[in-house]
């Protein structure tokens, strides 16, 4: 069990243990793929532990840890939404009936309540009360990316813990040792993962999806130059994409233009190079990101990304996705000619 | 009870008057006491030396309805039990006399969250309860509770609670735990809770656990992951220079530090309001609710900003801040917000460009007034991408004034739509008043209105703004004096300015613009 990154949090639940004010409810919230869950068992583990470390942390060989390492401790119990689905109001009832007992074995029964944002509204209504005034030996812990996604009533009845993105250097540095990638794919994929640890880890595992990857940019970067039969028939390539892939592409657009972006304001100022290395998202192709920054104004960029932001909000809506990608690239391809 | 001094008042005098209502509605903000009051009141009312406006919390009832466990004060969650099944039981027992206690109470919690079923389930029982039964039905959405429900019951409005009361509880609280505090951390906490007096607390707590039995401004920041006030101060220091580059690397910054952007960008937000408030104030103090060494940096900052300019940054931001909900990219997204707000080639927003046309027009006059007519002078960096602009503004073409000041009647009138919208930003009321007088004679450098008959009510105010008119024509590039005239007829629409008027010698002009804007905007006349 290796938490990477996190020291802030790490720092401050170790600094809740020592002085043992526990409070009932904690929230759990950062960006997706940085070890919120991991780091909510492992809080878990360290509450239960029998003898735990002079740190605080869980010392992973008494006898909870190990019924924690196997999944089989009683009274530590997660709550997720069901594939696809939302957390229900049932699931809800069911945590308040084992709240009339005390927990099996250790000090504590905590419930980790993980995607805490998917609860439904009668959901999450319904442990107002549970996580107001729990039972002495309950504590909660939800996960949710966002502290603003939660309902405000159940944000003033926890304690936020705020995780951090994962810094490259680390994600790097972890692919490097754990994946054996070469240095040069370790640096591309832990820039290509912004800080998500595990959108990091399955890049690794998946070198199909960097070559697609490659490829889409490379589409993207003549994209001005195409004729429209080819974007179009691109369009349709893209209409075939998955929902999560589609999402995916988008971000490389965004990304991709961001950069440039970047790229074209440092061109206008005199800031050095090496600040401009570390803010681009994708730093290893400078090259590329110049010859991109001279074929656009800096107000076609900005509509661009305007036109993103706005399809990524119509996808999200649930419109028709090839029209919308569709308008979009021939949009996209407009600007360019200011048409 | 902290900050509801009303809602207080309300029940004592229904406890003493003997009018307590048989059904009442809380409604309010969370954190701000509604089920605090509602067991109060069912102490207030059962109490032994009672029913008395204020409970003794010493005798036995007293004591069993803090701890719950009382046997005619029945708390529901109307959240998990929230069917139909539920609302029956209720009714069931509600019929009963109570046991030991004057009063049998049902304290019914989020009530918001019961079915339609259950709400309808309840209508007959909370119109006409059983003698000495009472409810109390607490919600932080007022508006989910039918009307049926709400008009059997007295409604008494939780509010906010004000920082200052928020802050005086937290100094009782830490004064009684021992915890050391700095004023402005206590300042920081109530306005991060918002009110809600759970949330103050609760916060105190946890900087409390975090810091060593201290709570200071540092230890918060970290705790909560803020945006802190010098990033704040640092960003719009930052924008009022115009350097994005600056700015990117700020914002990289934060995104490494782990701060919720989405927070940040509410605190600009923010932040943005207090510099407004302080331009358009004068500085009102409490309007602005920081502590006094924010105040001053915000003071210090409002010198940089015009308030004009911090409208549009306000809506650029709210607009950012949509986009958040709806997109993950958030670091994206502030990143666009600042470079729109840096860059003023990237600001597409109306008033912006309204601008750039207008310099675009004027250096366009310059040059077909120069040797080469035609408009070749502009520089293609300055390229406007609103074709419909072109079509939109060919009207207010503005000359600027000749250098000899002596200016036609003619001249006036192709400048006064500009002249008239500059007025009209200045000083509304104004602009509204000259807007539909006639322009009679420039003679002198003395611009002479005529205001027709029904309109003699706009010449007294005109009068009476004469200064200020003449300097804000003086501001637009006219410094003329201002006479009013009566004058007969009605203004005819063609010489109403918002047609603009285009005679015959200007046509000539006109088509040369039209045709250099449709070739700079690359668009078509339609």
């Amino acid at each position: 069990m290796k938490i990477i990154g996190q020291e802030k949090a790490l720092r401050r639940l170790r600094d809740i243990l020592s002085k043992g004010r526990i409070s009932h409810a904690y929230l759990f919230s950062g960006p997706e793929g940085v070890g919120k869950k991991l780091l909510a068992f492992w809080f878990a583990r360290a509450l239960l532990c029998l003898a735990p470390n002079p740190d605080h942390s869980p010392c992973l060989s008494c006898r909870s840890c190990r019924k924690a390492d196997s999944g089989n401790h009683p009274d530590i119990s997660l709550v997720a939404p069901s594939e696809g689905s939302a957390i229900k109001i049932d699931q809800m009832r069911h945590l308040k009936h084992n709240a009339n007992f005390r927990p099996f074995e250790g000090r504590h029964r905590i419930t980790v309540i993980d995607r805490a944002h998917r609860m439904t509204d009668a959901a999450a209504n319904s442990i107002l009360k549970l996580l107001e005034e729990p039972p002495a030996a309950d504590i909660f812990i939800l996960i949710c990316p966002d502290p603003s996604l939660l309902l405000p009533t159940i944000l003033s009845r926890c304690q936020v813990v705020q995780c951090t993105p994962v810094s490259r250097d680390l994600i790097e540095a972890f692919l490097f040792e754990e994946f054996g990638l070469s240095a040069e794919q370790a640096r591309v994929v832990a820039s290509l993962s912004e800080g998500n640890l595990k959108k990091g880890c399955l890049l690794a595992k998946d070198p199909e999806s960097l070559q697609m990857r490659e490829e889409f940019l490379s589409f993207v970067e003549t994209l001005p130059a195409e004729g429209l039969s080819q974007v179009l028939s691109q369009a349709q390539n893209l209409e075939r994409w998955n929902e999560k892939l589609g999402r995916e592409r988008m971000d490389l657009l965004l990304r991709w233009f961001r950069d440039i972006l970047v790229v074209k304001e440092w061109q206008q100022s005199s800031d050095s190079q090496a600040s401009l290395e570390k803010i681009l998202f994708q730093p290893e192709r400078l090259t590329q990101l110049r010859e991109a920054a001279l074929q656009w104004t800096t107000i076609q960029l900005q509509q661009i990304l305007s036109l993103l932001f706005f399809s990524v909000k119509a996808l999200e809506q649930h419109a028709n996705p090839k029209l919308v990608v569709e308008t979009m690239l021939l949009k996209m391809r407009g600007t360019r000619y200011g048409g | 009870m902290y900050g509801q001094p009303h809602a207080v008042r309300v029940l004592q005098n229904a406890i003493k008057g003997e009018r307590v209502a048989h059904a009442y509605l809380f409604a309010g903000p969370r954190g701000t006491g509604k089920t605090s009051a509602a067991r109060i009141l069912a102490k207030a009312l059962n109490c032994k030396k009672g029913p008395a406006p204020d409970p003794c919390n010493q005798c036995e009832i007293c004591l069993r309805i803090t701890s719950g466990t009382g046997l005619d004060v029945t708390e529901i969650d109307a959240a998990s039990n929230r069917g139909i099944d539920e609302i029956r039981a209720l009714r069931e027992n509600a019929r009963f006399a109570p046991s030991e206690c004057r009063y049998k109470l049902y304290i019914i919690d989020e009530v918001h969250m019961l079915t339609p079923e259950a709400f309808n389930a309840l209508l007959k029982t909370l119109e006409e309860p059983p003698a000495q039964t009472l409810f109390i039905l607490a919600t932080t959405e007022a508006g989910k509770v039918p009307h049926t429900i709400a008009s059997r019951c007295q409604r008494l409005d939780f509010r906010r609670i004000p920082i200052n009361e928020i802050v005086a509880r937290l100094r009782e609280i830490a004064a009684e735990e021992g915890i050391e505090c700095e004023e402005d951390a206590l300042g920081m906490v109530a306005r991060k809770a918002d009110g809600s007096l759970r949330d103050a607390v609760s916060l105190l707590d946890q900087v409390t656990s975090f810091g060593q039995n201290r709570v200071d401004i540092e230890g918060l920041n970290l705790l909560l992951g803020l945006a802190e006030n010098v990033a704040v101060t640092e960003f719009m220091d930052v924008i009022a220079e115009k350097k994005p580059s600056h700015a990117l690397e700020l914002i990289n910054r934060l995104y490494g530090e782990g701060k919720d952007l989405q927070s940040f960008l509410r605190a600009v937000t923010e932040h943005v309001r207090d510099i407004l408030v302080v331009i358009t104030c004068n500085g009102a103090r409490h309007l602005v609710e920081k502590p006094e060494a924010a105040f001053l940096q915000i003071s210090a900052q409002a010198t940089k900003f015009k308030a004009a300019e911090l409208m549009h940054a306000l809506k650029i931001l709210q607009e950012a801040g949509q986009e958040m909900r709806w997109n993950p990219q958030h670091r994206i997204i502030l990143e666009m917000a600042v470079l729109a707000l840096t860059h003023p080639a990237a600001d597409v927003s109306l008033p912006a460009l309204k601008q750039r046309v207008s310099e675009l027009e004027r250096r366009l006059n310059a040059a077909l007034q120069g040797l080469h007519p035609g408009g070749q002078a502009q520089e293609p960096g300055e390229k406007p991408q609103a074709p419909g602009a072109s079509g939109r503004d060919r009207g207010a073409v503005q000359e600027p004034p000749p250098k000899s000041f002596s200016p036609t009647l003619a001249e006036f009138e192709t400048a006064w739509p500009t002249v008239l919208m500059e007025i009209k930003e200045a000083d509304m009321p104004l602009g509204t008043y000259v807007k539909d007088c006639l322009l009679v004679n420039v003679e002198d450098g003395l611009l002479t209105l005529g205001f027709p008959p029904d309109r003699s009510a706009h010449k007294e105010r005109v009068l009476q703004m004469k200064d200020l008119l003449s300097s804000l024509l003086g501001n637009a590039g006219w410094p003329l004096g201002v006479r009013c005239v009566n004058v007969e007829a009605p203004p005819a629409p063609a010489q109403s300015p918002d047609t603009g008027s285009e005679d015959g010698e200007e046509s000539l002009q006109e088509a040369e613009l039209k045709e250099a804007f449709v070739r700079e905007f690359n668009g078509e006349v339609v």
